[in-house]
């Protein structure tokens, strides 16, 4: 090969030109026509149709949708809000993160922004839009949680069908002696967590038992890992690990393949996943009522994303009303919850998207009336706490070593002192 | 022998999952891991699925950004690279060893811990979302500068002076005696650019929001979504055989120019 | 032997390189002596400006896009929480359980990491230059991993090194073997994240080796070899020594890229077992994209770059102290 020394100069010129010449496509803002920014964490495929409703319905406004990928999520917003780097408008919040990202003054205060909307949002979503008796963000979506099992695993071990009437609800411990009877029987895994490992998913055990959140203190700034509720409950956690029920070293993205190749009797999981499994038809699938401790109360975790409207936002009438049209209109919530089985805020959409789940499978029957009523009576939402996200990566990793067999006590006290540290430096 | 092959095994298989995963439906993938049967490892329904998936969305555009941006990054870092690692083995002048502490400390400082600091400059200079962001970082590479400046401190100085007292420029010089004959290090220097841009994920998801300008392995990483709604490996390992393609193909393209032997003589 | 210190390939033999063309040869005769007054001040001055000018683009863009946001980093370690400048981010770091056992675990990582890649890459060279059948191959096979993207690399093995189902422990169990817990012992993980790097990165460093390999003379290999030398003992006494400073430059690169990596960690045990595999490099990212604590974050850097700054001063040194010029 000869190298040229024309074809050299030539390159590189080219390549200084090119650098030079190109940028993104411009987006024409004139006069009339207002583009508006917004931030999501999913995939293009799902958001895009949603907006090129709105679009449609209102010419003066372009929205554009922008996927980030969700762990470095926080990141870009940070960097981008935070930096005024002027490229976002509406930007999805999730709702534990609310308090932080408040704090940092990346949402801007939509207090009489929103008109009426008492009756259209639950209490619950409202209480975590709101700080200081100012509300921030809008609730978009919300979630619950069901308890999934395999029919052919259960019926194969003769174990009596967990029941889908939230007065009639297994408790855990009936749950842990069934999985066993399962396995027994001859499936591989009795119990399987969807986001395994994940405070989301782990939070309504030492809930139901009375060991609370996890945090404690005025503004939740303290750790309280170590009340004897609380511990009981991680151990009986560790348990269903310890003893074999539960795979371990298994991560969340892997969970829900494996429930679905028919390997686990039990999952307790979101409704996310009602879809993709009514389809599977090797899969024979039942729905049930979440487990409650038997000396405890019925808790099911909750909440999903808010819509928040960039402090620093040029258009904020038209974001306003872009976010007021997802969140607030039944026509906008359900195009926002088409294709994806997260429950909808908006309590004028929501009946709608429950029933049109509940059709999906046969096996599904009563889940409508099961969500609705775990939301408005049981669901628990996460701690609200400045620190929430130092909180949550702190019991993801303590959580993660004692699936794995730490000693709890000791463990959870090791976390204790983390969350401490952490939340010197956020005083 | 048996070592060699044993050695094969350990780097290739991996590399045959990924392969045959691209064209496997999903849960296939996870279906055969255990215990070790026929089907771990030959697949026996294929889809092209994933494939068509894929290209359904921006994926290739931004391949093409990808290419795009490698390829500028090693022409522009090359120059640069071979400018100053001329100055600082060939000629003589004080604060050379300065310079060339700059140049080390250079390629010390890992990348993602500047990159906020850097994003906002970008922010500043109203650079975001266009090539020159994506390039701009990559082209001055201390390894790089090292790498071909230990080259031509190994090249003999008699040529160069011979060739001045001839009467022969800078220019001439530079050209003639060392890049000519450093191909190997030229490789090199431009196998490292091109692995930083190749790799580059933090940086391109920092400073382009606009998907026509984005590179590959970012748009792959955005298929995943949140794990409450599944990620697709399918696709993901699709679009990496794509991805690795190009790496490749280079490899092939210039590993003679590693290998040559003594029998070789001259470079050309 | 050409005097080259640590270069990654092959230098040209005096035979091999092109010679000046005849246009240059038979040019224009002048010579130094006819401007010798003054010519030497002209000369150094002249050759500052070329060196200067010739180095421009390349200290313009390190500074800018390195040496700037870094310094602008480094101050940022220091902003304390209270408005001020001070300390405050290092001593929280350093009384803090978890960060001294980072350390630990970094400098053990390397520790560990850097001569196993380096010892490995220089066998694979070693191997190929055998030229056992299908060397192409092999070659190819070897630095296939460096193509992909490292989190996608990092995503396969963590299949694979699943306890019940991966495929590592599916050979094991094929071979007699029992099932290893790898991701969820405190003991094996970090083996595991070290086998994971090797894989992806000994074929690039191994590229680099080959070249230095090719370049010793077979006469000197045949000499030793007839005068009675095994194949140990010719690549220890010959081979290894001809290539040190190829050696010592993968050596050096290798800590640079090492001390930094962290994505298999953020993939495959984000930190864990209890915290052995929680390197510093790690922690600073989740500070400064997980927390948005960006002095904490930039602590951590200047923690982690000055031990590096350390290391790779101690190994310059070592490649310093073996030959005379530099």
């Amino acid at each position: 090969m000869s190298f040229s020394r024309k074809t050299a100069i030539a390159a590189t010129l080219a390549a200084s030109l090119a650098l030079v010449g190109c940028t993104a496509g411009g987006e024409g803002e004139s006069q009339d026509n207002v583009t508006i920014r917004f931030l999501g964490s999913q995939p293009n495929e799902l958001i895009d149709p949603v907006v090129k409703k709105y679009n449609d319905a209102n010419p003066g406004t372009t929205v554009v949708y922008e996927s980030v990928p969700f762990e470095s999520f926080s990141a870009v917003i940070a960097q981008r809000v935070g930096g005024d780097t002027g490229d976002v408008d509406v930007f999805y919040a999730d709702a534990p993160r609310n308090p932080s990202i408040i704090n940092a003054g990346y949402a801007l205060d939509l207090t009489g922004e929103l008109g009426d909307f008492e009756g259209t949002w639950a209490e619950s979503s409202i209480e975590t839009a709101t700080v200081d008796g100012k509300i921030y963000t809008a609730p978009m979506r919300t979630s619950t949680q069901v308890l999934y099992y395999n029919v052919d695993l259960l019926a194969a071990a003769g174990v009596d069908l967990p029941s889908i009437d939230p007065a009639e609800r297994i408790t855990w411990e009936e749950l842990k002696a069934a999985a066993a009877k399962a396995q027994d029987a001859g499936a591989k895994w009795g119990y399987l967590d969807d986001q395994v490992s994940r405070y989301y998913q782990f939070q309504p055990l030492p809930e139901s038992l009375g060991g609370g959140s996890g945090l404690s203190g005025d503004e939740n700034l303290e750790g309280d890992l170590l009340n004897p509720k609380f511990i009981e409950a991680t151990e009986y956690w560790q348990s269903l690990y310890s003893e074999g029920l539960a795979p371990k070293g298994v991560d969340p993205d892997q969970t829900k393949p494996i429930f679905q190749s028919g390997q686990a009797a039990f999952m307790p999981g979101g409704p996310w996943w009602m879809p993709v499994f009514a389809e599977d038809s090797e899969l024979n699938v039942g729905i049930a009522a979440y487990p409650r401790f038997e000396d405890g109360e019925a808790v099911t975790p909750t909440d999903s994303e808010h819509l928040a409207v960039s402090a620093n936002t040029k258009h904020p009438d038209e974001a306003i009303d872009f976010v007021k049209w997802i969140t607030l209109t039944e026509e906008g919530a359900l195009a926002m919850s088409d294709g994806l089985a997260v429950p909808t805020a908006n309590l004028e959409a929501q009946p709608i998207q429950l029933a049109g789940l509940e059709e999906l499978s046969a096996g599904y029957a009563g889940f409508r009336a099961l969500a609705e009523f775990e939301m408005q009576n049981t669901a628990v939402a996460r701690p609200a706490s400045v620190g929430y996200v130092q909180f949550e990566d702190v019991m993801g990793k303590a959580l993660e070593d004692i699936r794995n067999g730490s000693n709890v006590t000791d463990r959870l006290g090791q976390a204790n002192e983390q969350l401490m540290s952490a939340f010197s430096r956020l005083r | 022998m048996t070592i060699a092959v044993l050695t094969g095994i350990f780097f290739a298989l991996p590399l045959w999952w990924i392969l045959i995963s691209a064209f496997r439906p999903e849960l296939d993938i996870f279906r055969y891991l255990d215990p070790l049967s026929a089907q771990s490892l030959i697949p026996f329904r294929l889809t092209l699925d994933n494939l068509t998936a894929l290209f359904a969305g921006t994926f290739l555009r931004a391949t093409f950004n990808s290419i795009f941006v490698a390829a500028a990054t090693v022409i522009i870092g090359l120059v640069i690279s071979v400018l100053a690692a001329y100055a600082l083995s060939v000629l003589e002048f004080r604060g050379r060893g300065l310079i060339f502490l700059i140049v080390v400390v250079g390629f010390l400082v890992p990348f993602d811990a500047v990159a906020i600091p850097l994003g906002e400059i970008f922010t500043d200079l109203s650079l975001r979302n266009t090539y020159a962001a994506l390039i701009l970082p990559g082209i001055g590479n201390g390894l790089a500068i090292f790498v071909l400046r230990q080259f031509f401190i190994g090249i003999p100085k008699d040529l160069k002076e011979a060739a001045s007292l001839d009467g022969a420029g800078t220019w001439r010089i530079l050209w003639q005696i060392y890049v000519v004959n450093s191909k190997p290090a030229l490789v090199g220097a431009g196998l490292i650019l091109f692995v930083f841009q190749w790799q580059a994920y933090l940086w391109p998801l920092i400073v382009i929001s606009d998907d026509s300008m984005q590179v590959a392995p970012v748009l792959l990483a955005k298929l995943q979504g949140q794990a409450e709604y599944g990620f697709d490996p399918g696709q993901i390992f699709a679009g990496t055989l794509i991805l690795s393609i190009v790496p490749i193909f280079l490899l092939l393209r210039f590993q003679k120019n590693f290998v040559q032997s003594v029998a070789t003589s001259g470079l050309d | 032997m050409s005097s080259t210190d640590g270069v990654p390939v092959s230098a040209p033999k005096p035979s091999d390189i092109r010679r000046p063309s005849r246009v240059i040869l038979e040019g224009r005769r002048s010579g130094p002596i006819s401007d010798r007054r003054g010519g030497k001040a002209k000369a150094n001055k002249r050759t500052l400006a070329i060196a200067l000018a010739l180095l421009l683009p390349a200290i313009v863009s390190l500074a800018l896009f390195r040496l700037w946001p870094a310094g602008k980093a480094f101050v940022t370690s220091f902003e304390e929480l209270s408005g001020g400048f001070g300390f405050g981010n290092y001593e929280y770091l350093f009384s803090t359980p978890d960060f001294q056992q980072m350390i630990f675990v970094t400098l053990m990582f390397n520790l560990a990491i850097n001569p196993i890649q380096v010892v490995l890459a220089l066998a694979l060279a070693l191997l190929i230059q055998q030229r056992l059948p299908g060397t192409t191959l092999w070659r190819m096979l070897a630095f296939a991993p460096t193509a992909l993207p490292i989190a996608v690399g990092a995503i396969v093995w963590n299949i694979a090194f699943r306890e019940d189902d991966g495929l590592v422990n599916s050979f094991l169990a094929t071979l007699g073997f029992d099932k290893l817990p790898w991701l969820t012992s405190t003991s094996l993980a970090m083996p595991a994240i070290i086998i994971m790097a090797c894989w992806v990165g000994v074929g690039y460093w191994m590229v680099f080796l080959l070249a230095g390999l090719n370049e010793i003379p077979q006469s000197i290999l045949q000499a030793a070899e007839i005068d009675g030398a095994g194949w140990w003992r010719r690549t220890f006494s010959i081979v290894i020594p001809l290539i040190r400073r190829q050696l010592l430059f993968v050596l050096i690169a290798a800590t640079v890229v090492n001390f930094l990596m962290f994505a298999p960690v953020q993939i495959m045990t984000s930190g864990g077992p209890n915290g052995s595999t929680n390197l510093i490099m790690y922690s600073a990212y989740t500070q400064a994209f997980g927390f948005n604590d960006q002095p904490l974050a930039a602590a951590h850097v200047v923690i982690v770059m000055s031990i590096l700054l350390v290391i790779v001063g101690i190994q310059f040194k070592l490649l310093k102290s073996k030959d005379g010029d530099n």
